[in-house]
């Protein structure tokens, strides 16, 4: 028996051919939902639960779509969408895309959230050049540890999930990055609706 | 029978917290600041013998950001936070 009874709505995005809202059956597995939406490369990673959850490495990808389950990998459904990405594409960039657009999205009341979040922006940013002139890795880290948890809403929470699961499931790509060797990918198009972003690329 | 005794914990208002930077002044034991200068705060009772201090530091505070709660382990949960008792 499934999991959970019913069906459930799931937006699917990413490097996919039919981007959109599909209706599955709970506790399907992740790999099956991404499939409804036709990848067009093979995926090394989904993006679960919107922009602050958490990322799912290849190893996960067969874990059902139902609270429980992804609870046992440190996920949930969130808000219910799911983004495929796509093996020609770099989680660091898209990462820090996605770190940077929340960091603009502070209310603007706790101090750890509207330093911290810009300062973790800066620090994926530049892991993303691959510029070396700081261990980024090991601010990085620390700034995670200073913004979750430290706000009056759970915003700066969200964001350091999403990054901290970033570094375990890009741990290769950070190694190379950190190490000055940006992946083949990092200057490939993002595969994520984030709004502002076509301007913000275009204008640097 | 054990009498639970009451403790006091630290806490921060986050919203209301400019980093002025008093309280990790007064109460560097328990009290750091991050990296822009927000104070984090070690988390348990505070040990008796900083109580004195950890009001003060509550009272100092320009923000009255640094709250102390009364914790009662009988009770499970922490109660309305005094500012500067």
């Amino acid at each position: 028996m499934a999991e959970e009874p019913g069906t459930c709505l799931v937006t699917i995005g990413g490097a996919v051919e039919l981007p959109g809202v599909v209706e599955v059956d709970r506790g399907v597995a992740l790999r099956d939902i991404a499939m409804l939406s036709r990848p067009v490369e093979p995926a090394q990673a989904f993006l679960v639960g919107g922009y602050g959850g958490t990322w799912v490495g290849p190893e996960d990808f067969g874990t059902p779509y139902a609270s429980m389950s992804l609870r046992t990998i440190g996920a949930s459904a969130g808000v219910g969408i799911v983004v495929v990405l796509g093996a020609e594409a770099c989680g660091v960039a898209e990462s820090a895309r996605i770190a940077r657009f929340l960091a603009d999205q502070s209310a603007g009341q706790c101090g750890p959230c509207v330093f911290g979040l810009p300062a973790v922006a800066d620090s994926l940013e530049q892991l993303w050049r691959a510029d070396v002139a700081k261990d980024q890795m090991h601010l990085l880290h620390r700034r995670l540890g200073e913004v979750a948890g430290r706000g009056a809403c759970r915003h700066p929470d969200g964001v350091a999930r999403l990054v901290t699961t970033a570094l375990r499931v890009f741990a290769e790509d950070f190694d190379s990055h950190a190490s000055g060797f940006p992946c083949r990918s990092a200057n490939s198009p993002s595969v994520l609706a984030v709004p502002g972003l076509e301007r913000k690329e275009r204008l640097s | 029978v054990t009498v639970a005794r009451q403790t006091i914990e630290l806490s921060v208002d986050p919203i209301a917290c400019e980093a002025y930077g008093y309280c990790a002044e007064l109460l560097g034991e328990i009290i750091s600041l991050d990296e822009w200068g927000y104070p984090i705060v070690s988390s348990g009772p505070v040990p008796t013998t900083l109580l004195s201090l950890a009001k003060k530091a509550a009272r100092d505070c320009p923000r009255r950001a640094l709250l102390l709660r009364r914790h009662d382990p009988a009770a499970g949960s922490a109660q309305r936070p005094t500012a500067g008792v």
